[in-house]
């Protein structure tokens, strides 16, 4: 893709010029990926270890100021069961590991924020490495962009099943915790980080405040259990809204890569009790979960909801479509939907609950906003 | 970039005498040249506009760049240099 500029300039004695030139986009990798990587160890400085945070599990309560945040760099928050809150304002995370565990399966949050002005750049959030330094087999380390990549095991069958092969692909579910990050204020930014072993990945709550989500990796969830487990199963999710009430305002979600075995969503911008507004969801790599994605559900209304430039490709299948239907959204107030593709990743297929049984020639059609496959863009 | 152009003439006076005259007019124009970095870079790059005249009397007035959804942002002090996001 790219852009024309035009100029011009007046001389001191009124002779005029006109000029044009062109900028050019190029693509880069996703992340995850060798030419993008993320997580601390590839914090610009990482002197090769990370220093522990203490008192274990202490919280975040003094805030620094807009000109003067207060820096954790490379910093190990081992965070047990009960997860980091981080009340303070104007902090800086730089290089840092999370770890959670959720031994109980009662809804264990990795780290939450509260506080303003909260920026992660360069983080891991894992389950708490004693328990599982890496995703088995390496998961998405060794087979970008997730773990079972190619095995055609959709996340769970339409009784909420999960597909049994999952076991030996997905860390047990009381290894890693529910929620990675939990957002209730902004703004706030991840950029760079790497998120694995969790169920929800990101939730969001009401806040008109910039959420920012940039080159961040998302992949290798738990094992989502089984609905008559204790506790019930998993939703999983990559970055969303989930509480049903007031929707955030002003997301942007750009240039991340989000594919795991969740059973629900990658943006999981689920419906609430009013319209959604300014979310921008861009150039992003998606994979897995049952639809891929679902942005503008909810009451009718939404406003500049921007969904472009982005890849749905089948290396974790969608249990039933890359898209929830929300056509109608994207044709008003605003809304954008363009330049969508569909990918087809070697070797993979339609699995038998997803609603369209896509053809392997499809690979580079546009998906459109209702989650049909076209060799034409959206209207 | 300049360019010239020579007027010539005749001017004959009352006895009938005649001489000729020629002037050399220099017409004023120049040209710009415009350069983008880096040309060509993933999007969300932020990125610098420089535009520099060719030719042509100072000082200059540089108008605000356009192309279909951008902003650009003067850089102070810094007359004909933008900065923007594609």
């Amino acid at each position: 893709m790219s852009v024309t500029i035009a100029v011009s300039a007046t001389d001191a004695v009124g002779a005029t010029a006109s000029a044009t030139i062109t900028a050019t986009q190029t693509a880069a990798a996703y992340p995850g990926q060798s030419g993008n990587p993320v997580g601390h160890t590839h914090a610009p400085g990482y002197p090769g270890s990370l220093t522990p945070h203490t008192p274990a599990g202490d919280d975040i309560t003094v805030s620094g100021t807009a000109a003067n945040p207060i820096v954790y760099q490379f910093k190990d928050f081992e965070n047990g069961a009960n997860g980091l809150y981080v009340p303070a304002s104007h902090i800086i995370f730089i290089g840092c590991r999370f770890q959670c565990s959720d031994p109980l399966i009662a809804g264990a949050t990795n780290v939450r924020v509260d506080g303003i002005d909260v920026e992660f750049h360069y983080c891991s959030f894992v389950p708490r490495v004693a328990l599982a330094a890496t995703p088995p087999n390496g998961g998405g380390y060794t087979t970008w962009p997730t773990a079972g990549v190619g095995l055609q095991y959709a996340p769970e069958d339409i009784n909420s099943n999960p597909n049994p092969g999952l076991t030996a692909i997905c860390i047990p579910r009381t290894y890693g915790p529910q929620y990675h990050l939990t957002i209730n204020a902004g703004p706030c930014l991840c950029d760079h980080c790497d998120f694995w072993g969790f169920a929800n990945c990101i939730t969001t709550t009401n806040t008109t405040a910039q959420l920012a989500f940039t080159d961040c990796w998302i992949h290798d969830t738990r094992y989502p259990g089984h609905i008559t487990d204790p506790g019930g199963d998993d939703h999983g999710d990559g970055i969303g809204f989930l509480d049903g009430t007031i929707p955030p305002q002003n997301v942007l979600i750009q240039h991340c890569t989000i594919c795991a075995e969740g059973n629900t969503n990658a943006i999981a911008a689920q419906g609430g009790t009013q319209p959604y507004h300014n979310w921008s969801v861009i150039n992003n790599y998606m994979s897995g979960f049952d639809f891929t994605v679902i942005f503008g559900d909810g009451p009718a209304g939404g406003t500049n909801l921007i969904f472009t430039d982005n890849i749905l490709s089948t290396e974790i299948p969608w249990a039933f479509g890359p898209v929830q239907d929300h056509a109608t959204v994207f044709r008003a107030n605003g809304c954008q939907w363009a330049r969508n593709k569909f990918r087809v990743h070697p070797s993979t297929a339609p699995t038998v609950n997803q609603i369209d049984q896509w053809q392997s020639s499809w690979d580079g059609y546009f998906v459109w906003a209702d989650g049909s496959y076209h060799p034409t863009d959206f209207v | 970039m300049s360019s010239t152009i020579t007027i010539t003439g005749t001017v004959t006076d009352n006895a009938g005498a005649t001489g000729n005259y020629s002037v050399v007019v220099t017409l004023d124009s120049f040209t710009l040249v415009a350069v983008v970095t880096p040309a060509n870079a993933p999007a969300g790059t932020t990125r610098n506009l420089t535009v520099t005249p060719s030719g042509g009397t100072s000082p200059f007035t540089f108008g605000t760049p356009t192309a279909p959804g951008i902003t650009f942002t003067p850089v102070a002090g810094q007359p004909g240099q933008w900065t923007f996001v594609f």
